[in-house]
């Protein structure tokens, strides 16, 4: 079974790959599994200066999933390129920076930075739902959304993955934005602002009130959303969303998805990221593939 | 390299008292946890449950667990020849590299913080590092009190509180352990506390006040419990950093802290 998959310009040896802020920079699985049966790594959001994030609670449980408000943690772009990128070298894995910012100009300046050769897409994230600024205020607006992309586009050869938010009335609008802009490929979904109330103490269990929703219970959102894109644009999409079986990789890959992420359910079954290139060949090929490419956007649909 | 996810077959699940269950897992490959590191139990929920080790030896791994919820009742229901899936060990369990000095030692703990300490306190006694092992566990009533004669094999030096009357100590697990210290002949090297989050901070403030170092085990809302997800940070004083403190996952960093250095919420 050929396993390999084109993002735009980018090879990937599988189309399974990590969701940002799901999969830490590696180093924590790669002490108990092979990192090599993944298409890349996806790396936690980077922003110009260190973030705390929010305050805790950041997590709670829902039915089917679970909700976040990390407010993206995370050390800062010097940290990145100086510390931690050197360790995720050491992976020989392709790799894609999430970049998130305040204002449109972080964007320009983050992708200037990275400059690595190993470093094969940055993910721009136009979509957290848990910071004031920035990110999800910039994903819904569609000139919103050309403006920083276009931006990033002149200041950058990398490919430009785009990712969305599903908070939107309508999400081909914003995927056709991001493609006219220069984008190389979008990534959807990010999570759905939602949010969990403990009646016992009368408030939101999060400390940030709201959070935002990922895991199955998001997944056919998802799927409606890659499919709608996918019959729109012509970059290639990467599918993500609740993903927590191979049928539900697959689902994805047949709704138009090129390449697929695994967040929230990783967190609980880590081996999942890991026997899933194999999973989707054996099942691909009981369905009578001969590669996971072909796999791509051959839902029919029903008149 | 070393497995994470394990498949623990449950051997028996014993009721201990009105809220809390002793399950008792066979465990193959499971490496041997140290004292204060936890596992990540499947739940049917989604999230996956921490739960600290609260023995583990000859190839059997117990936990000790409170109800407290849809989880923990789903945990507590399991039945013996059931299969478990169970990330870890994980976290990083008290340390021990300072105790070896000679002093008594005292562990503290409430609730479901007794649980991971009763396996501190096993581990000390066969390491033969500790001259001196004081245990004082509260609960709320001496109803709820479930250590009995078997979990605690040596009972001597161990003060069972109670708030409400009826078993050793009257009062509260704080107001134990200053009396323990107000009587000690030669000052403990170390206290090592887990528990309500008031409780640990009121010890914390004792080993302050007496300069006794205190360790604490903390809990926290975890997404993931193995590094990566940031959800379950905890902060500590840093005075070498610009905000005075730096922040940590209590899944990977802790769950033990030291006590003095925790800014509590
Ligand atoms: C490192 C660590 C070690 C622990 N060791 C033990 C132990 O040995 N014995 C024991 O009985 N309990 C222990 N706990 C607490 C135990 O994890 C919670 O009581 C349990 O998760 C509650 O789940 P539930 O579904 O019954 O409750 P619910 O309230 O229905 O749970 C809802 C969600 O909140 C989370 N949650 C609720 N209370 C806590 C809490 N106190 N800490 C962390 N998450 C919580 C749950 O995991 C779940 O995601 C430990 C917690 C941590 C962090
Ligand atoms: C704890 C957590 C942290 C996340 N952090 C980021 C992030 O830093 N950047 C980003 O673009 N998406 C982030 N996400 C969103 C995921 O990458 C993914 O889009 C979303 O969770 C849906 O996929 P899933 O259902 O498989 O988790 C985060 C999600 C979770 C649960
Ligand atoms: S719970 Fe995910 S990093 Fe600690």
């Amino acid at each position: 079974m050929e396993t390999k998959v084109k993002i735009g310009d980018v090879v990937l040896s599988c189309p399974v790959l990590p969701a940002s802020g799901c999969f830490g920079y590696g180093i924590e699985l790669a002490q108990h599994y092979d990192l090599s049966a993944l298409g890349g790594i996806v790396s936690k959001a980077v922003t110009l200066e260190e973030r705390l994030g929010n305050d805790m609670p950041r997590i709670a449980e829902t039915p089917s999933g679970m909700l976040n408000a990390i407010g993206l943690e995370n050390p800062g772009v010097e940290f990145f390129l100086d510390v931690l990128l050197a360790q995720i070298k050491r992976f020989n894995l392709p790799i894609i920076v999430n970049l998130a910012g305040n204002e449109p100009t972080d964007y320009v300046e983050l992708a200037e930075k990275m400059q690595d050769p190993q470093i094969v897409a940055l993910e721009l994230n136009l979509s957290c739902p848990n910071v004031k600024s920035g990110c999800m205020s910039i994903g819904t607006n569609p000139q919103e959304i050309e403006r920083v992309v276009s931006a990033v586009r002149r200041a950058t050869e990398k490919p430009i993955w785009v990712k969305l938010t599903p908070n939107v009335t309508d999400i081909t609008e914003m995927a056709l934005a991001a493609e006219a802009a220069g984008a190389d490929a979008i990534s959807l979904i990010n999570t759905l602002l939602a949010m969990v109330v403990d009646v016992k103490t009368r408030r939101p269990l999060l400390k940030n009130n709201t959070g935002g929703l990922s895991g199955p219970a998001v997944m056919p959102v998802a799927l409606r959303m890659v499919s709608e894109c996918y019959r729109v644009i012509d970059i290639p999409i990467i599918g993500m969303g609740g993903i927590a079986s191979v049928e539900d990789a697959l689902a994805f890959l047949m709704a138009g998805a090129s390449a697929v992420q695994i967040g929230s359910s990783a967190m609980q079954n880590p081996g999942l990221l890991f026997s899933m290139k194999d999973e989707m060949c054996t099942m691909a090929h009981d369905l009578g593939f001969s590669s996971l490419s072909e796999i791509t956007g051959c839902l029919e649909y029903w008149n | 390299m070393v497995n994470l996810e394990h498949i623990l077959v449950l051997e028996k699940n014993e009721q201990v008292s009105s809220k809390v269950h002793v399950l008792t897992f066979a465990t193959e490959g499971v490496p041997q946890s140290k004292p204060g590191q936890f596992f990540e139990l499947k739940s049917p929920y989604f999230l996956r449950r921490p739960i600290g080790v609260m023995q583990q030896s000859n190839n059997k791994i117990s936990f000790g667990i409170r109800l407290v919820g849809k989880g923990t009742s789903a945990l507590c229901g399991l039945s013996p020849g059931d299969r478990l899936s169970a990330l870890g060990p994980l976290g990083r369990g008290f340390d021990l590299r300072h105790v070896s000095q000679p002093g008594d030692i005292v562990i503290v703990g409430g609730g479901s913080g007794i649980f991971p300490l009763l396996y501190l306190a096993d581990q000390m006694r066969t390491s033969g590092l500790i001259q001196g092992l004081n245990q004082i566990y509260g609960f709320r009533s001496a109803e709820e009190c479930f250590l009995e004669v078997e979990m605690c094999q040596h009972k001597n030096n161990m003060t069972l509180c109670s708030d409400s009357g009826g078993l050793d100590f009257h009062g509260h697990a704080v107001a134990a352990l200053e009396a323990f210290l107000a009587e000690a002949s030669a000052k403990p090297s170390a206290i090592f506390s887990c528990g309500p989050e008031a409780m640990m901070k009121s010890v914390v403030e004792v080993g302050k006040r007496e300069n006794i170092p205190v360790q604490v085990s903390l809990e926290t809302r975890m997404g993931c419990g193995i590094g990566l997800c940031r959800g379950c940070v905890v902060d500590l004083k840093d005075d070498s950093r610009e905000a005075g403190f730096r922040r940590v996952r209590c899944c990977k960093e802790g769950p033990v802290f030291p006590g003095d250095k925790v800014i509590w919420s």
